[in-house]
């Protein structure tokens, strides 16, 4: 290797960093897309070394993969934001905003590589403080409601996690990581308490019910170039920090545990789909039902552990197409609400095959990584014996799907009079197309045998 | 055992102060008063530090000061209205809300004794996981965003006493989460200085 791992480690992590000082040059856009652009080929690149510590950084065969997510999202944040905010010219609120992008990515990645839980969780912390400024870029009375309880939710969230990690630190006598996943404990009160206060505290940031009233505030108000990046990376990362506590704990309490908390939140999801109007809110909910499958497959391993990176990857690109095509959407059409937004088919032809593939992605429907994803947690549920639990799951899943792409076959092929419709710029055009397009490889790299 | 007495004491009045958190009405006593609680946990802090001759103890405590008591009120402070009477928050019952918490303390005293009895008993672990449900009581019953973080310094400053009646954490990390709090207030002072309050909004609901 041309550069040893720890260092690339730390390219990989510094240069998000610096394209914050983005902010002071004129060519500020131009300097945020080239940045991250190379965070993309350090992580590619760090991405080829072998599983292992390399320092005070580890990698393993999921948060691999969870960091070419991070990248690539970035990457495709940045190009789409310039794009849908060329309103804003060379504003102070756009530098800030591209600048904290960068932070953002940094935080993300940081909280995905460091080998100590207790500087995971101020990573996923430093998330929250970095990614509320860039909900509010556009000002709105809303934007400021919703990055406030963004903040304070899941900051009160995040503090019952950390209760967590001090009674894991208490019990072990260490918070490394590759220790903790190695130790071996006898099962125990406190240790059911930590994994306890690990789901409830991650999972609020992690869009786990009953803590995840933030999440379609938030995704909801956010630009959407951010939506994508909350949906598609940062609540993944917060789902690992439970992977990465519960099996530290690894007692049979809390895997019946994280099975009733991400069986719960499907059934929440499948009970509000229905009543949507706003679109951002529609998928923000399907992104709860996501990261409730994603942990659901950490639990029951094995599998169902494959199903969840498959569904990470798969998930990653096409909810954040998705959002690019919503954010398309609500620029065309000047509204949110679904009601308003109709015949896309005639209006925004692109958009509208862009929307139908990336929804079909995100609902689990064959051949998308997703559905191979969903099938081999169900499969695994089946084969811990909880066939009912599987059969009940299905149904929801089904009902969500139904749902979704209902109300997007809706508003892509109702007819309407022609409705006064913006111009998207060229980058949010090409960016939601190839975040759509990527999403579909998944399942083919696994049947091949890549993956 | 008059040592152990005079923390013992410290414990209670930041207890008091968390009730007296609950019932104040202006903005800038609630700010002086949860200043208040973070000086007596710095202090609970030093003086372990220097009974028990543990340097990090001695500058958490001091980093507590100078970060939690000082610099929070004092970014607070920057964002309310020179007048008291304009910052004043306006809640239902006083009595009723002093009565609740009082019953989330006796709830949260007994819960502590349940849940962590395998750990041992320690007064200062017991006093803040009581603060730890004011500060969530504080956040969910408010509509005001400043009350709101006020709730959530209790419960950062409750984390901190959780963490010395269990274990205390490495220095970096104590360190680290001082210094995210910090980032948090100032990214919330720019929020909150647009509506003080929080606002119900149609199309954020459902």
């Amino acid at each position: 290797m041309i550069i040893d791992g720890t260092y690339a480690i730390v390219l990989m992590l510094s240069i998000p960093v610096i394209s914050g000082i983005s902010y002071f040059f004129r060519h500020f856009r131009e300097i945020s897309i080239a940045m991250a652009f190379i965070t993309l080929l350090f992580t590619s690149y760090v991405f080829l070394f072998n599983t292992g510590t390399y320092s005070y950084f580890y990698l393993n065969n999921i948060n691999r993969y969870i960091l070419i997510c991070v990248s690539s999202i970035y990457v495709f944040s940045v190009i789409y934001g310039s794009g849908y905010h060329r309103k804003l010219g060379e504003s102070k609120h756009l530098r800030i905003h591209m600048s904290m992008i960068g932070i953002f990515a940094f935080t993300m990645l940081f909280s995905l590589v460091i080998n100590n839980l207790g500087l995971m969780w101020i990573g996923i912390e430093g998330t929250t403080a970095s990614s509320a400024i860039l909900i509010i870029i556009e000002g709105e009375a809303a934007d400021m409601e919703a990055a406030w309880r963004y903040i304070i939710i899941v900051s009160a969230g995040l503090s019952i996690a950390l209760i967590s990690i001090i009674l894991i630190y208490r019990v072990f006598g260490t918070l490394e990581i590759t220790t903790l996943l190695s130790a071996s404990s006898q099962p125990s009160q406190i240790l059911f308490l930590a994994a306890l206060f690990g789901i409830i505290g991650f999972g609020t940031k992690g869009g786990i019910f009953p803590m995840h009233s933030w999440l379609p505030d938030a995704h909801g108000r956010a630009p959407s170039e951010i939506s994508a990046m909350f949906s598609a990376v940062l609540l993944p990362i917060a789902v690992y920090a439970i992977y990465i506590i519960i099996k530290t704990v690894d007692i049979t309490l809390i895997f019946q545990a994280g099975v009733f908390f991400s069986i719960i939140t499907v059934l929440f999801v499948a009970l509000v789909m229905a009543s949507q109007r706003d679109i951002k809110r529609m998928f923000a909910y399907s992104t709860m039902e996501n990261m409730a499958l994603i942990l659901l497959g950490f639990v029951l391993g094995g599998v169902a552990l494959f199903g969840s990176i498959l569904i990470i990857m798969t998930h990653a690109f096409a909810k954040a197409g998705a959002f690019y095509s919503s954010g398309n959407l609500i620029e065309s059409f000047r509204t949110r609400n679904m009601a308003g937004i109709q015949n896309v088919w005639g209006e925004q032809r692109f958009t509208a095959y862009t929307l139908i593939l990336s929804t079909l992605a995100v609902s689990g429907a064959p051949p998308f990584g997703t559905f191979l994803g969903e099938f081999f947690i169900l499969s695994a549920l089946y084969s811990h014996g909880l066939g009912s639990v599987m059969a009940f799951l299905a149904i929801l899943l089904v009902i969500i799907f139904l749902s979704v792409n209902y109300k997007v076959l809706k508003m892509v092929f109702s007819i309407a009079p022609p409705a006064f419709t913006g111009k998207i710029s060229a980058q949010q055009i090409s960016i939601t197309g190839a975040t759509v397009s990527v999403s579909a490889i998944f399942a083919f790299l696994f049947m091949v045998g890549i993956l | 055992m008059i040592n152990q007495e005079v923390l013992d004491l410290i414990i209670a009045a930041i207890i008091l102060s968390a009730i007296w958190a609950q019932l104040g009405t202006f903005m800038s006593h609630k700010v002086r008063i949860v200043t208040i609680q973070s000086i007596l946990l710095s202090v609970y802090i030093i003086v372990l530090g220097i009974w028990n001759s543990d340097i990090e103890l001695v500058i958490l405590g001091i980093l507590i000061i100078i970060l939690r008591a000082f610099l929070t009120s004092t970014f607070l402070n920057a964002k309310l209205s020179p007048d008291q009477f304009v910052s004043r928050e306006r809640f239902g019952d006083a009595s009723f809300l002093s009565v609740v918490s009082i019953l989330i303390l006796i709830f949260s005293f007994i819960t502590y004794r349940i849940l962590f009895t395998p750990l041992g008993y320690e007064t200062i672990g017991d006093g803040g996981f009581a603060l730890l449900f004011q500060g969530l009581f504080l956040i969910g019953s408010r509509k005001s965003k400043f009350s709101q973080f006020l709730g959530y310094m209790e419960e950062e400053n409750a984390i901190v006493m959780l963490g010395l009646g269990i274990i205390s954490m490495p220095l970096v990390i104590e360190i680290s989460v001082l210094l995210d709090v910090l980032a948090l207030l100032i990214v919330s002072t720019v929020i909150i200085s647009d509506k003080p309050e929080s606002q119900v909004f149609e199309e954020m609901m459902g």
